[in-house]
């Protein structure tokens, strides 16, 4: 059966309280600041939402339901979604169809994370079982070390280059400067990328997000609703997730948006041409590629040919992270997987653009990104 | 059985033997070890293994999380796709192939926890 369509629901109000290197305040500071600034966006008092979808993975012990009598909410629907770079995708996926099916009006949608020094390193350290017993007593190089594995697989297949990654993360620099919430915002060339730090080769440093503390938010409501707030909206045309695909794969070189995009596509009534705007999660960038061939931007293995082929900056022909990504906004925890939503949906409130295909990936329990999803949003 | 894990893997380690979990109903080994086979959900139990595989993918650790690493760069470690099915995140002996067979071996580090190795497959790990 194929999913019912998104109508009459929308988003509104991207919020982004601006990030921070390290932060004396911990996520549920950051969890108010962005309910105040929802609030603030859609002119409306923060008990008034029914709903709260929370991603974090520093709220422990707290989970969704301790922040409602923390911050006086009465909601009738609630979630809670610790799952880093799918978090935004999922937050939106399930409290699209509560808004549809009645069971809340006016759904806020935060992520929030701090980071203090040695936060990282913790988290890391006790992201899952798996990674517990299999992977941290493994030179404990975290996301890097797993990632540098995956790139290399990818760099084998593909005949990718550093140079290519690096396009990217040039391109995604250069959108950077004009992003006020940018943490790292000065110039950087190829030349600059190549001579970084290696991490875990071919990791360096310049294929790696910044830690740091932040949030991101966003409302999902009724169409109707958004209309009678006078709230500038952008609608849902489709939305697909997937976790655990392809695991007999040696290393992990697709996700599973090969098993969904026709599904999405079909649901949007159009195929990745239609899409102005593509955000990807770029918790490095190989990662984008995998994105890229995943959702049929390019086909499978031609990840290289396409970068090649392609200007991903400013003034390029694919506007591509124009927030500046995760690589130059820094990575807030779950926030990194609100980000490319919330840049996305002031993009498309400010008619820059006509249609945004937004991509998430993540969770690494193991020895592969767990999760992915996707969505295509439309100017209303 | 995850009671168990470090004591069992780590006698396996002291006395030499090659030891992963393995599925008391459908027979397919597992690695990371878990609750339950991810073909049949059966029981596991720690069976002995072919200490054989080949590597999938290398890296070497330049910037470790855990300062007790930090002494010990680089931390050369691969996927090795395990004689029995899985894959295994493993420590790296030199003289790893790329892409070719190597030998596996369960050892003590340094902190006494049990972990892979893998080495060059001729004389093994």
């Amino acid at each position: 059966m194929s999913p019912l369509d998104y109508s009459g629901v929308v988003l509104a109000c991207p919020v982004t309280v601006p990030y921070a290197r390290h932060s004396p305040h911990d996520a549920h500071w950051w969890t108010g600041r962005a309910l105040a600034g929802l609030a603030a966006a859609a002119g409306v008092a923060h008990t008034q939402f029914d709903g709260l979808a929370l991603a974090s993975f520093s709220l422990a012990p707290d989970t969704t339901i301790a922040l409602t009598q923390h911050f006086g909410l009465t909601p009738r629907y609630i979630d809670f979604l610790p799952l880093g770079g799918v978090s935004g995708i999922l937050a939106l996926r399930r409290t699209a169809r509560a808004v549809q099916a009645g069971d809340a009006d006016l759904i806020a949608c935060i992520a929030a994370d701090s980071h203090r020094p040695g936060s990282f390193a913790d988290l890391v350290a006790g992201f899952s079982r798996f990674s517990q017993s299999a992977v941290w007593p493994y030179g404990s190089g975290g996301p890097n070390a797993s990632f540098a594995l995956i790139a290399v697989a990818y760099m084998d297949r593909t005949g990718a280059t550093r140079a290519d990654f690096g396009k990217l993360a040039v391109a995604q620099r250069a959108w950077a400067a004009s992003n006020p919430h940018a943490l790292l915002r000065a110039p950087m060339t190829l030349d600059d990328y190549l001579a970084a730090r290696p991490i875990a080769p071919p990791i360096h440093l310049y294929d790696c997000v910044m830690p740091c503390a932040g949030a991101e938010g966003f409302l999902v409501l009724r169409e109707e609703t958004a209309k009678a707030q006078g709230l500038p909206f952008v609608r849902l045309a489709a939305a697909v997730e997937r976790h655990n695909a392809f695991p007999d794969d040696d290393v992990q070189v697709r996700g599973g948006w090969a098993m969904d995009r026709d599904v999405m596509w079909g649901m949007a009534g159009a195929g990745p041409q239609a899409d102005d705007l593509v955000m990807t999660y770029d918790d490095y960038p190989v990662i984008s590629m995998l994105q890229f061939e995943g959702l049929g931007l390019c086909a499978e293995g031609e990840g290289p040919e396409f970068i090649r082929a392609h200007d991903f900056g400013p003034r390029g022909d694919v506007a591509h992270n124009v927030s500046g990504g995760q690589l130059s906004v820094g990575q807030a925890g779950c926030a990194g997987g609100f980000l490319g939503l919330t840049e996305a949906l002031r993009r498309l409130i400010a008619g820059d653009y006509r249609r945004a295909l937004v991509s998430g990936f993540g969770m690494i329990a193991y020895d592969r990104g767990l999760g992915t999803g996707a969505v295509v949003l439309e100017a209303a | 059985m995850s009671d168990t894990q470090s004591d069992t893997l780590s006698r396996a380690a002291t006395e030499g033997r090659f030891v992963l979990p393995c599925c008391t109903r459908c027979g397919r080994f597992a690695w990371p070890e878990r609750a339950a086979c991810p073909a049949c959900l059966g029981e596991m139990a720690w069976r002995p293994a072919v200490p054989a595989g080949r590597l999938l993918s290398r890296t070497e650790v330049l910037v470790p999380l855990d300062p007790a690493f930090r002494d010990r760069v680089p931390v050369p470690v691969g996927l090795v796709r395990l004689a029995d099915g899985p894959v295994a995140l493993c420590h790296l002996d030199p003289g790893c192939p790329s892409g070719g067979k190597v030998g596996l071996a369960l050892r003590l580090d340094a902190r006494g926890r049990p972990v892979l190795h893998a080495g060059p497959a001729a004389e093994g790990p």
